[in-house]
C-alpha cells in the first residue's frame, strides 16, 4: 500500500487532482429528489390538457413508482428497475408529439422548480431524449401516392 | 357497479327419473326491495360432469367486458384486449390467484379458471376496472337479471342445495339446502341483506 496518510495531505493539497465527478444521481439530489420529481411531474402532467388523455383513469402512484426508479437507473443510482421498457408501457396509446413536447416541458419546468442544478438537468434531458422514438407512435397523415 | 350475483343448486339425492324435471324461478331483492342483478347458482354436479368451454372478457375503454361471468369449472378465459393498450390483469382470490399482463398487438395465452368459486378481477394499471368470475361446478347455474330473476328450465326431479353467490355475500347463501324439485315449476322470491360495499381487490403493488 503506497498511500500513507502524509502522502494523501500532499495529494489534497494538489490543485491539479479533481475528485471523481459525482454520479448524476448524486448532482440530482438523490433519492429525495427523484421522488419529489417523479410526484411533481405526474400529478402536475396527468391532469394537464396534453396529459390528461393519456393519464386517463391511470394509477398514479404505481407510475411514480416506477418513473421514480427508472429515473434513478438512468442516472447510475443504487436502484433496480424492473418495470417494462418504455414502448411497451407506451404502445397502442398513440402518443403524439405534442404530447411528447408537452411532457418535456413539464419535467423543465419541475426541475427549475425543484431547483435542480441546470448541469445535471441538461444531463438528465439528454439521456432521456433518445426515448421519444419509442413513446411517439401517433403517426402524421400519410399520402399512399406510390413510392417512386 | 349494479349489484351481482349468482344462484346454484347443488344435487344432494335423486329421487326420481331423469325424464321428470321441473322449472325453477327465484327472484332475488336486497334488503330496500331492489332486485339484485347478476346473482345466481343453482347447484346440480351429479347431474352431468362439467365440461370445461371458453369464454371472453374483454378490455373495452379500461373497463372489463362483461363484467360479471358465469362458466364452468376448467373454462378457459380469453382476454383480447380491444383497447389495445397495456393491461395487467390479476387476482388475489383464493379459487385463482392470476396476473396477466396484455401488450397492445400481443395475443394473450388464455386463463384457466379450474377451481369453483368467486374470483375478483382488477388492473393493475387503471382505476376502476372491476370483473367479477362466477366459476362453478354445476349446469344449473344463472345470472339473475335486471329483474333480479334467474331462471333455471329443465331442472331432472330431486332434492338440491340453492346456493346464492354474490360480491357482497361475505360467503354463498345457502338458501335451501334440501330444496325438493318434482314436476311442477316452483317460483319464489327471495330477501338477501347484501354488505355495504363490493369485495374490491387490493391493489398488486
Amino acid at each position: 500500500m503506497l498511500l500513507t496518510v502524509p502522502m494523501g495531505t500532499a495529494l489534497a493539497a494538489c490543485a491539479s487532482v479533481r475528485p471523481a465527478p459525482a454520479s448524476l444521481y448524486g448532482q440530482l439530489g438523490g433519492a429525495p429528489m427523484l421522488e419529489a420529481i417523479s410526484a411533481r411531474l405526474i400529478d402536475g402532467f396527468a391532469i394537464s390538457p396534453d396529459g390528461s388523455r393519456a393519464f386517463d383513469r391511470v394509477k398514479l402512484p404505481r407510475v411514480k413508482r416506477g418513473l421514480e426508479a427508472f429515473l434513478c437507473v438512468l442516472a447510475n443510482g443504487p436502484c433496480a428497475y424492473d418495470g417494462d421498457d418504455m414502448q411497451r408501457i407506451h404502445a397502442g396509446l398513440r402518443i403524439s408529439e405534442r404530447e411528447f413536447n408537452a411532457l418535456v416541458e413539464h419535467l423543465r419546468q419541475t426541475l427549475d422548480a425543484l431547483g435542480v442544478d441546470p448541469g445535471a438537468k441538461h444531463e438528465l434531458l439528454r439521456r432521456l431524449a433518445p426515448m421519444r422514438r419509442d413513446i411517439v407512435t401517433a403517426t402524421a397523415t400519410h399520402s399512399l401516392a406510390p413510392r417512386g | 357497479m349494479r349489484p351481482l350475483a349468482a344462484f346454484s343448486l347443488t344435487l344432494v339425492a335423486c329421487l326420481a327419473g331423469p325424464a321428470v324435471a321441473a322449472d325453477l324461478s327465484i327472484t332475488l331483492r336486497g334488503q330496500s326491495g331492489a332486485p339484485i342483478q347478476d346473482a345466481a347458482v343453482l347447484r346440480a354436479a351429479a347431474v352431468a360432469p362439467p365440461t370445461a368451454g371458453a369464454a371472453l372478457i374483454d378490455q373495452i375503454d379500461k373497463r372489463f367486458e362483461p363484467s360479471v361471468s358465469l362458466v364452468r369449472t376448467g373454462t378457459a378465459i380469453t382476454f383480447p384486449n380491444k383497447d389495445n393498450i397495456r393491461h395487467h390483469v390479476y387476482s388475489f382470490s383464493s379459487a385463482k390467484t392470476c396476473e396477466l399482463k396484455l401488450y397492445s398487438g400481443v395475443p394473450a395465452e388464455p386463463v384457466v379458471f379450474d377451481q369453483a368459486g368467486l374470483i375478483v378481477l382488477g388492473c393493475n394499471i387503471h382505476d376502476g376496472m372491476l370483473a367479477y368470475v362466477y366459476v362453478v361446478d354445476t349446469p344449473l347455474a344463472r345470472l339473475s337479471d335486471a329483474a333480479g330473476i334467474a331462471r333455471i328450465p329443465a331442472i331432472a326431479a330431486g332434492q338440491y342445495q340453492l346456493e346464492v353467490w354474490h360480491p357482497r355475500l361475505p360467503a354463498p347463501a345457502i338458501l335451501n339446502a334440501g330444496l325438493a324439485i318434482g314436476t311442477t315449476a316452483l317460483s319464489f322470491e327471495q330477501v338477501l341483506t347484501l354488505e355495504p360495499d363490493p369485495q374490491t381487490p387490493p391493489p398488486l403493488e
